[in-house]
């Protein structure tokens, strides 16, 4: 009996390479592993360090731009050419990402999931919720960056449900970010993105997998992968034809993600540059208090923005110090990173049209629930109704002799 | 050098690089795509 435990161990533990699923799995692990470390080492952890030098701009003497975005409009500069400078500075900051994320969707298509093998749609909703939950935080690419991934598990049987758990997960969930909301901002800012990320993510994807379901026949089953050439998967293939194949099918697919995908996020991008440039100094104080319209209008403008990693973090702490009250702010830290027009126009080619929609709206209630309750507790507790931690007191501006510039305006007309 | 060259330069290599190995290895027999016309018309014929 306890040999045949140990045989049965032994075989289950044991690699069986004959395959050309085999062989092609163990390369694309390999090539996954480097490319993310690189890409971690190269692209993700200096992005920390820009996200502190923004930080530190934003609280300076005179708010500087960063990442593109400047909030103080240089009268010599048109309302088109900031608008250019902040669409051509966001593509290029994704640039990096987006290529990584192309080669992956590839690699998902050709090495780790090839045509024939089994798809990733077992496990039920709870499963593939749970997968793509998961999966999403060790990619760590913003709402538009994930989607040629996303796109990539959808068609190996993800199901609406695992692909945005995919998109929560990475824009959200993303273990950086997180760290860095709970860094800069006050307990009650930095806690609710926790918990709203982590809620989105496991929630948002069943949500509109059910809303999508309403009105389909009883008799329809789940989406399911058709295996097409499954004798493949249990067939010897040598490792010259099994590398052959998979290396075309990552390029190819590489390609035609770019093709398909590359010229809608181009476009998204400028769209929602267009509406960044809305962000007004002025408009803060009178639209982003503590009421349910800011929260409402906070939410909004998350939605329609899309924000690269991490950047709503600066974008966050600036509208605070410009007189955006905590409950707006947390909406607006959810709901930015969380999707935007590139995510969703990216998706609607794998999505249907009711999904999309629910996709976009459920989206939009987090970050008005997130506000809510935000208020909620800023009401009842106002010594918590200050979101961003440098700036607890205007004394620390005074000793910084930081007595110019819109930051300070807003800093006295609140002493004041 | 300039500050956006990587961001430039890294996409270009990249694609390049996949749409090299797209043309230059062999399709499946029943695969045709705009890669293995590629490589037909380089190689002269389609015994690919």
């Amino acid at each position: 009996m306890t040999d045949q435990l140990v045989e049965k161990l032994k075989s289950n533990m044991s690699i069986n390479l004959t395959s050309g699923l085999a062989k092609k799995r163990l390369v694309g692990i390999i090539i996954f592993a480097t490319i993310v470390t690189l890409f971690f080492v190269f692209n993700r952890f200096p992005k920390l360090d820009i996200v502190e030098g923004d930080l530190e701009s934003i609280t300076g003497p005179v708010i500087e731009c960063f990442q593109g975005f400047c909030i103080e409009s240089d009268p010599d500069t048109s309302f088109v050419s900031r608008w250019v400078n902040f669409s051509v500075t966001y593509l290029r900051l994704v640039t990096i990402g987006m290529t990584f994320a192309f080669l992956i969707a590839a690699l998902v298509e050709s090495f780790l999931l090839p045509p024939g093998s089994k798809p990733w749609s077992g496990g039920g909703l709870l499963g593939r919720t749970l997968k793509g939950a998961m999966l999403g935080p060790m990619m760590n690419l913003c709402s538009a960056c994930i989607v040629p991934v996303s796109t990539a598990i959808k068609r190996r049987g993800a199901g609406i449900e695992g692909t945005i758990a995919l998109v929560q997960g990475s824009s959200t969930m993303s273990v950086p970010a997180l760290l860095m909301a709970s860094l800069v901002f006050a307990p009650l800012l930095g806690v609710s993105r926790i918990i709203i990320s982590v809620l989105s993510t496991l929630m948002i994807g069943p949500a509109v997998y059910w809303i999508d379901r309403i009105g389909t026949s009883v008799s329809d089953k789940p989406e399911e992968i058709t295996d097409t050439n499954l004798l493949s998967i249990s067939d010897s293939q040598s490792w010259k034809s099994a590398m052959s194949e998979a290396f075309r099918d990552w390029a190819k697919a590489g390609c035609l993600y770019l093709i398909k995908l590359g010229p809608i996020m181009v476009v998204a991008g400028f769209g929602s540059g267009l509406v960044i440039q809305w962000i007004n100094p002025q408009y803060i104080d009178m639209f982003f208090g503590n009421h349910v319209l800011g929260v409402a209008l906070a939410s909004s403008l998350g939605i329609l923005i899309n924000v690269p990693l991490m950047f709503e973090i600066p974008l966050v702490a600036l509208l605070l110090l410009l007189g955006m009250e905590v409950a707006p702010a947390a909406a607006l830290l959810f709901t930015a990173a969380a999707g935007g027009p590139v995510t969703f126009w990216g998706l609607s080619r794998i999505l249907g049209r009711r999904a999309l929609l629910s996709f976009v709206s459920i989206t939009w209630v987090f970050g008005l629930i997130v506000g809510l309750i935000v208020l909620l507790i800023a009401v009842n507790v106002p010594s918590l109704n200050w979101g961003f931690r440098p700036t607890t007191t205007a004394i620390e501006y005074r000793a910084a002799e930081r007595t110019y510039g819109p930051l300070w305006d807003a800093i006295e007309e609140s002493v004041e | 050098m300039p500050e956006w060259w990587l961001e430039a330069v890294l996409p270009g290599v990249v694609f390049t690089l996949l749409f090299i190995i797209w043309i230059a290895l062999p399709s499946r027999p029943d695969e045709p795509d705009i890669g293995s016309k590629i490589r037909m018309l380089f190689k002269g014929h389609k015994d690919d």
